[in-house]
């Protein structure tokens, strides 16, 4: 008989990895970027017989140097979940969804999709994409859509994270091109943080602040008393959406003290003087009654970013989701141009991205731009792909794609009528879903293909397409700092479920496309039409040697044709590089912009029905969005809370009767969600906060969008809490 | 990759269509060979940790300990992922637990605290252990859990102050953090010190005699915990220390205080309490009648019998609550230290001297013999009582404390062993039971008074300064919600009770006209008084709230 306690015996692994499970000893390890968000960690996955059986966070990779949050121990976990989806599944006319064979699927796919075009026009179709899934399959799937589908619109769930960030680089740079590189975590002296709680969100990030030898001063700007704040130096409990106020005003503030790097300003930006003037009306008084920040709390901060030596600047989603959240990044930006606190170690305006292939999506998802950041709308741009992709020009649209808001409008309007959803899941994750779900109840036709067919949205599809998951299949991941990552297929799909790659190379051969894509053999000959695609680009990776080359992990962009031969620029293959190191930024004259704009209030305002304002954000480390992926994994379930809890501060709490532990009703204009009170001083007075992994949340928050980016603004919505009544609710 | 697995044309019809190909090269995992190979070389993680262990073991007098720094600790909880990982735990099951305490007067200030196993040097664990399941290391201090000999009664749950041993309900016993000892041996680093992203576990050695006298010692602080909120040192001496620039204040409450949801129910012990307690009960007043002489053979041999059956169903009941009762019989093992030992064997005693003494008198053995026999049972069924208190009371749990739950045990012994006396005398032989069955009466009613206050009163504050404890107020506030209709339940079977009991009172004089009224009016209250005593004993265990390490809104 075996001894139970044999059970938990460890033996060495080999490979540098120490003690594993008996039952787990790996014959074999390879690496794999992480799945979930853009830190982009390595994970060396064990192999048993070819198969995974374990992982360990990769002790020799550039970016987590063997740690990893709790969703990358358990990345393996979500892919033996019950309820996978492993058929494709086709509603019948009793409005059932059924499992069907592939070919079955595939015909429905074109007869849908077919049938609503007929009616109402190629362009009625339209799909939705994800930073979740590798750059190839991404650049497949926009081309299949675009160029051989007769679809013109196409957005991505990266709408919902970087959009904002997106466009105040491509401003203010010339190019969406994060600078920076980790290793600027630990050479700064001073460490700015706006709405970016990294502790939770990104705790391989933090780490790599813990490892900062300077003794950093920390400055996070949040109205939350987040993880993050309380380990910062200093906390600037800004009023929610008072940031562009406040950032105007520290710019105000260091131009009074003569911190402006003055040369660097001449010599590489445009636009300062008109920006100095702009942010003068933004008086101390002014800041401090806008956004409760005190006159001595925003001189100590202007006073501590004059003094740094290398100043970088991080935001998140605390900046990305606002009604102004171009300009706020931007204004992030601008800081940093003024006081020359770029290109240099330790410097930086420096978006931290959402998810694990946000910037892959970015590049080459061909949705709001053409393949390899270009612009659908310019003659030279569509040439230049139409050549490599050896396609006819005419089938690539001359202008860019509706926004995810536009797209969903485009439903009510009747413009959009049949839908492709990819590993996404909207019906949760949409601002306002109340309203998204009834919408997708309208369509003609709606596919869903997704890991799970039990997500909110694969449950109101049409169409159910069983995809393979991270860890089943091949391709690339750009992480924030522009580091390409490989993920590969160490463990076996469930059932009939296929990698993205596989289902639209079906589709492309079933829609009657498939010549198009007969050099998209697959995914590493899509990764050399990418690097083809990206030479001369800001973001070249021409020079990258294939997957063998990537799957280190110490490969950032740009890589152009050349970087590891003689006469290459020095550093050019080094495994931390940052950007701008010359001052020349990617516009045409090579200067940044100052860009700038008035602060407005937010749409919806607080008022005596709804006096409070009610934050979403990040629960917990071990939960991942709308949760389909961590939600699977007991180990992950367990490190989160059970059941929705709103913070709410003790004073508000107390004028509504409310104690600790109460089960209360979260209320705003668009509905009512029960929850229990945390009653805490993480929040401010006059706000609360929800995580935003319930699928409840979104039923609550106003549709509030950037003008510029379209970036929904999930953090500001007005809202009352009460104690729980009969008939709320449960 | 084989060029067989190629898609691309489709050409006769026995060959495999496209998709026929995607699927099958879904399933070939042959292409990650291709870069595994490279790695024979390997990577080294141990760069990362060597710093976060001691240079040398620990020397006499001194252990292994973690060392928390609350300043580094985010609250990622990767320490908990990583050990599961790392030690392949089964799904669900963690060793590690990562909790938090915040100031509630409203000035900001919060910290979280992870913790495991604190490899006490004076672990409850060990000392309740039953089946020496349990060992510490001599040379290391490690508190280990030898899983062979674990015989899944899960009172090592209950003792431990801080709730580390855990129940896998699939393997039938507890499992527990050894401190990664064998990766300690190897000079490896434990799973959650590798995992931690900010270093903020490490592994220091401790000095035994340093810990006991900070905990324990001349001037020591009696309140003394690891943090905030947690269970007081001096009940273990727990080796953990965690270190901070500012020490966190007295006054912070877990951030799972509000969030208080009942223990675990231990059906089949509440079952096996209310039974051995009305067993030695009946038996305890059966030896008394017979050696007073005040009833025949029969009437007494029957309440004898009836009584030694109750006893022996309880003991079955408990063997059934084990994970392995097939490991029954190392209960024994833990005589010297265990109170859950003593209590098994003194039933024991009382079960085999029970089956002797009946035995003896069907075969007409020796009178003295006999005698012998039944003093044994009875004081074996007494012993084995005194020790359910103690066992429960060392826990260190408020409301479990000796003089409550010796109360409410006391009080379900007079109680149910005097209704079930009298119940089964009035039945058995109606016209000599009246004075025997007269004192029994205000036993019964007294039992029943000391059983359903004993609980109730320590929760209520009347006209007292102090407030109640944290432990006791979230007693009462699972007694005043999640659990108020059984609470409900217990006081209706109380209250019927007392009333049959009256019935039987007032049938009393019927008795001697050989009226079976009386006894049937007991029987009822003795099954009934027996279900609130059961509902009794499961908010024992529910409603018993354990001191326990911060934990997180659940």
């Amino acid at each position: 008989m075996k001894r139970l306690s044999d059970l938990l015996a460890r033996e060495p692994a080999g490979f540098g990895i120490g003690q594993v499970p008996a039952a787990r000893v790996p014959t074999a390890t390879t690496r794999l970027v992480c799945g979930f968000c853009s830190t982009g960690c390595g994970l060396d996955v064990h192999l048993k017989d070819g198969r995974a059986v374990g992982l360990t966070p990769s002790a020799s990779h550039p970016v987590n140097g063997g740690g990893a949050c709790p969703k990358g121990w358990e990345a393996l976990a979500p892919l033996s979940a019950p309820d996978r989806a492993t058929a494709p599944l086709l509603r019948n006319a009793r409005g059932k969804l059924v499992a069907v064979r592939w070919a079955e699927a595939l015909d429905a796919f074109v007869t849908g999709f077919r049938t609503s075009q007929a009616a109402h026009g190629a362009e009625s179709a339209a799909f939705l994409s994800t930073g979740q899934i590798p750059t190839e399959e991404m650049a497949l799937l926009g081309a299949l859509a675009k160029f051989g589908m007769g679809m013109r619109h196409g957005d991505g769930n990266t709408r919902q994270c970087m959009a904002s960030a997106v466009v105040a680089y491509k401003e203010a740079f010339g190019f969406d091109a994060p600078p920076y590189t980790y290793v600027d975590f630990e050479r700064s002296d001073v460490i700015v943080l706006v709405g970016s709680n990294l502790c939770v969100a990104h705790p391989i990030m933090w780490e790599r602040i813990t490892r900062n030898p300077n003794d950093p001063e920390i400055i996070v700007i949040d109205p939350r008393r987040t993880e993050t704040a309380s380990a910062a130096t200093q906390h600037v409990a800004l009023r929610p959406k008072s940031d562009l106020t406040l950032l105007y005003g520290l710019a105000r503030n260091l131009i009074e003290r003569g911190a402006v790097d003055v040369g660097f300003v001449h010599e590489h930006t445009s636009g300062f003087a008109a920006f100095a003037e702009f942010v003068a009306a933004f008086t101390p008084e002014r800041v401090a009654t806008e956004t409760g920040v005190s006159i001595g709390q925003l001189d100590r901060v202007a006073r501590t970013v004059a003094e740094g030596r290398a100043v970088s600047f991080w935001w998140t989603m605390g900046v990305n989701q606002s009604h102004q959240g171009v300009r706020t990044a931007q204004a992030i930006i601008d800081l940093a141009l003024m006081t020359g606190n770029i290109g240099r170690p330790g410097t930086g305006a420096n978006s931290i991205t959402g998810q694990c292939n946000a910037m892959g999506s970015r590049l080459f998802s061909n949705t709001t731009s053409l393949l390899g950041g270009r612009d659908f709308a310019d003659p030279s741009h569509r040439a230049e792909v139409a050549a490599i992709l050896d396609i006819d020009e005419a089938l690539i649209p001359d202008r860019p794609s509706l926004a995810y808001d536009r797209i969903v409008e485009g439903i009510s309007t009747g413009e959009i009528r049949s839908l492709w959803i990819v590993a996404t899941n909207g019906a949760h994750s949409w601002i306002n879903h109340a309203d998204l779900r009834e919408l997708l109840g309208r369509l003609d036709f709606l596919v869903v293909q997704d890991m799970y067919a039990s997500t909110e949205t694969a449950e109101l599809a049409d169409l159910v397409l069983p995809a393979a998951g991270w860890g089943e299949k091949d391709g690339t991941f750009i992480n924030s700092e522009r580091r390409l990552g490989l993920i590969q297929k160490v463990s076996p799909a469930p059932g009939q479920a296929l990698a993205d790659f596989a289902v639209f190379k079906a589709v492309a051969d079933a829609w009657g496309c498939g010549h198009l894509f007969r050099r998209w053999s697959d995914p590493e000959a899509v990764f050399e039409i990418l690097q083809e695609l990206s030479a001369g680009r800001p973001c070249d990776i021409a020079g990258v040697r294939g997957y063998a080359h990537v799957e280190r992990g110490g490969v950032q962009w740009p890589y152009p044709a050349g970087s590891d031969q003689p006469g290459a620029p020095a550093g050019a293959t080094d495994p931390e590089r940052r950007l701008f190191a010359d001052g020349r930024f990617f516009t045409p004259d090579q200067r940044a912009r100052f860009v700038f704009e008035a602060p407005i209030a937010p749409a919806e305002r607080p008022d005596r029905s709804h006096p409070l304002v009610l934050l979403t954000g990040r629960g917990s480390a071990s939960q991942w969005h709308t949760e389909t992926r961590t939600g699977k994994s007991a180990t992950l379930r367990a490190l989160a809370p059970e059941g929705l809890w709103v913070d709410i501060h003790p004073t508000d709490a107390r004028a509504r009767g409310i104690g600790a532990g109460d089960a209360v009703t979260v209320t705003t204009r668009r509905g009512a969600v029960a929850a229990r009170a945390q009653v805490t001083t993480n929040v401010g007075e006059g706000s609360i906060y929800l995580p935003m992994h319930h699928p409840q949340v979104n039923t609550l928050t106003f549709p509030a969008f950037d003008p510029h980016s379209r970036q929904p603004s999930y953090k500001y919505s007005a809202a009352q809490v009460r104690l729980a009544r009969p008939g709320d609710p449960a | 990759m084989t060029a067989l697995l190629a898609p691309g044309a489709v050409g006769r019809p026995d060959e495999p269509t496209p998709i026929d190909v995607w699927l099958l090269r879904q399933q070939d995992l042959t292409a990650v060979e291709r870069f595994a190979a490279r790695h024979d070389a390997g990577d080294v993680a141990e760069d990362r940790w060597r710093d976060r262990l001691p240079a040398t073991g620990p020397g006499p007098g001194e252990q292994y300990a973690f060392e928390v720094d609350l300043d580094a600790c985010t609250g990622c909880k990767a320490c908990v992922a990583a050990c599961h990982n790392l030690n392949g735990l089964d799904e669900g099951e963690a060793w590690r637990r990562v909790g938090s305490l915040h100031d509630a007067s409203g000035r900001p200030g919060a910290a979280t605290v992870t913790s495991a196993c604190h490899h006490c040097v004076d672990p409850a664990c060990l000392k309740g252990c039953p089946a020496r399941a349990y060992e510490k290391d001599p040379v290391t201090g490690i508190v280990r859990h030898l899983d062979d000999a674990c015989m899944g009664c899960s009172y090592c749950t209950l003792t431990c102050p801080y709730e580390v041993p855990v129940y896998n309900p699939s393997l039938g016993i507890v499992r527990k953090c050894d401190l990664c000892s064998d990766r300690l041996a190897e000079g490896e680093a434990p799973a959650c010190v590798q995992g931690c992203p900010q270093g903020a576990i490490t592994i220091s050695i401790a000095t035994v005699a340093g810990l006991v006298a900070q905990v324990r010692g001349r001037g020591a602080d009696p309140a003394a915990a690891l943090v905030p909120t947690a269970p007081r040192s001096s009940l273990t001496v727990p080796s953990t220390t965690y270190v901070s620039s500012a020490p966190v204040p007295a006054t912070w409450v877990a951030s799972d205080e509000s969030s208080i949801h009942p223990s675990h129910g231990h059906t089949p012990l509440a079952v096996m309490l209310v039974m051995t307690q009305a067993a030695v009960g009946m038996t305890a007043a059966a030896a008394w009648l017979r050696a007073s002489s005040a009833l025949d053979d029969a009437a007494t041999g029957a309440l004898a019998t009836i009584g030694l059956v109750t006893g022996l169903v309880a003991l079955a009941a408990s063997v059934l609550h084990l994970g392995r009762p097939l490991l029954a019989w190392r209960a024994v093992l833990g005589i010297r230290r265990s109170w859950l030992s003593r209590e098994i064997l003194a039933f024991g005693a009382f079960a085999g001297a029970g089956v002797a003494q009946a035995g003896l008198r069907a075969i007409g053995g020796p009178p003295a013999l006999v005698s012998a026999a039944e003093a044994t049972m009875v004081a074996g069924g007494v012993v084995g009582v005194t020790c359910s208190v103690r066992l429960y009371a060392v826990t260190g749990r408020r409301w479990w404390r000796t003089s409550i739950t010796a109360a409410r045990f006391a009080g379900t012994t007079a109680v149910c062993g005097s209704v079930a006396t009298a119940a089964v005398l009035a039945v058995a032989d109606p016209t000599q039971a009246r004075p025997i069955i007269r004192p029994l009466v205000p036993l019964a009613l007294v039992g029943l008074a000391v059983a359903v206050l004993a609980p109730l009163l320590p929760l209520v504050r009347i006209g007292s300064r102090r407030p109640l404890d944290r432990e006791l107020a979230a007693t009462r506030r699972l007694l005043g919600h999640q659990l108020q209709l059984r609470l409900v339940g217990r006081l209706v079977a109380a209250a019927a009770g007392l009333g049959l009991i009256g019935a039987a009172g007032a049938a009393l004089p019927s008795l001697d006209a050989g009226s079976r009224d009386a006894g049937i009016a007991f029987a009822a209250a003795a099954v009934v008084l027996a279900v609130g005593e059961y509902h009794e004993r499961r908010l024992f265990f529910l409603a018993s709230v354990a001191p326990r390490m911060p934990g997180s809104p659940r």
